[in-house]
């Protein structure tokens, strides 16, 4: 009779292969005791995406949310926000028990109510160190607030502010903000800049990363100049470099589309 | 619009920790000399900014774009003194 290896050796081994999920799901069939240790590498990156009932495989798959794997999962992505129900956001629904997240990704295509979305995730994780918002609204930026140790933020096709849904309230206390921020197809320059601008303690980005077609510098330059004591890094797309821009930018007919629910992933490569 | 606001933003900078800079012109147009001149005021900067910070500028560029002009080639018109001096980087950017 064999003995079988101790439990630090199988670590060890399964730690070895972080990086290899199809390894390390042919360990979990072979050997009920990489299990445990194997889930947490598993379920370290998770992608959702709604067109593909991901979400409604996973609650089928861990009806107990509490004894889901999520708790494992550092780098949480969802592509078109699911349909969410009172149960999902509750303490113990399937949304908060991502609690451990540090890298969150939200692409909002194909939801029309953006804002009420959002508010599901406010909070999420309170170790949350990067957040990157595509096709969302204007109105990100409570979520943004929500997350303390928030470094990196990247907005990717931000799209108008709907009716009824501009009062927004300066926050008391601001996200650390301390890494990069990347800008790309903001419709609403001037808010969101202000926005940013009118958090408290001053903005302190190290690295700014512009894909604008911008009609006024005043926000920007409002924007660049609020981080002149940190920034290290400045990378800027400049459309149109010769002559005036057009009324209604190229990126902002792309933003039209998406609202129309076309593939706006392909407009913008 | 042009390329002065980039100037502009790049002269409130104060940080000594700032290193890095890159540019990427996206455009099918033809440069008016106004703008060329705007280039040319950016240029001066960022030969300012290497002499004082050494930082590096790099132009992004992305080879044989459809109905684009070819930025490699128009590097010593846009930032001459830079171009010159052997100080800027070209970067070809991703598809």
């Amino acid at each position: 009779m064999s003995c079988p290896p101790p439990p630090e050796i199988i670590d060890l081994i399964v730690d070895d292969l972080h990086d290899e999920p199809a390894t390390l799901k042919s360990c979990c069939v072979v050997s009920k005791s990489c299990v445990s240790r194997a889930r947490k590498h598993i379920f370290a990156r998770l992608k959702f995406h709604t067109s593909k009932s991901h979400v409604e495989l996973w609650k089928k798959t861990f009806p107990d949310p509490l004894n889901s794997p999520a708790h494992h999962t550092r780098y949480l992505s969802i592509f078109g926000i699911p349909v969410i129900t009172a149960a999902d956001v509750g303490v113990d629904g399937w949304i908060r028990t991502f609690h451990n997240v540090v890298h969150l990704h939200l692409d909002c295509l194909g939801d029309e109510d953006r804002q009420v979305l959002l508010v599901h995730f406010n909070g999420l994780s309170p170790t949350l160190r990067s957040l990157s918002l595509s096709t969302t609204s204007i109105e990100v930026f409570d979520l943004i607030c929500s997350f303390p140790l928030l470094e990196d933020l990247s907005l990717v096709g931000v799209l108008p502010s709907s009716p009824g849904t501009d009062g927004w309230k300066i926050p008391s206390v601001s996200p650390k903000l301390t890494g990069s921020l990347h800008l790309q197809s903001i419709w609403e320059i001037y808010t969101v800049a202000h926005r940013f601008c009118a958090l408290p303690g001053g903005l302190r980005f190290t690295k700014i990363t512009l894909t604008l077609s911008i009609e006024r510098i005043d926000p920007v330059m409002e924007l660049i100049s609020g981080c002149s004591d940190t920034l290290e890094s400045f990378s800027v797309t400049c459309f149109f470099l010769g002559g005036t821009f057009p009324p209604v930018s190229m990126i902002g007919q792309y933003l039209i589309a998406a609202r129309g629910y076309r593939n706006v992933s392909d407009s913008f490569s | 619009m042009s390329v002065q606001w980039i100037t502009m933003a790049l002269r409130t900078v104060k940080s000594e920790s700032f290193r890095n800079i890159i540019i990427h012109p996206a455009t099918t147009r033809t440069i008016e000399e106004t703008v060329y001149q705007e280039w040319r005021e950016l240029d001066q900067l960022l030969l300012q900014f290497w002499t004082t910070h050494s930082v590096h500028p790099h132009l992004g560029y992305r080879v044989g774009k459809p109905g684009g002009m070819d930025l490699s080639d128009c590097a010593s018109d846009l930032l001459p003194e830079l171009t010159r001096r052997g100080l800027v980087d070209l970067v070809e950017d991703p598809h």
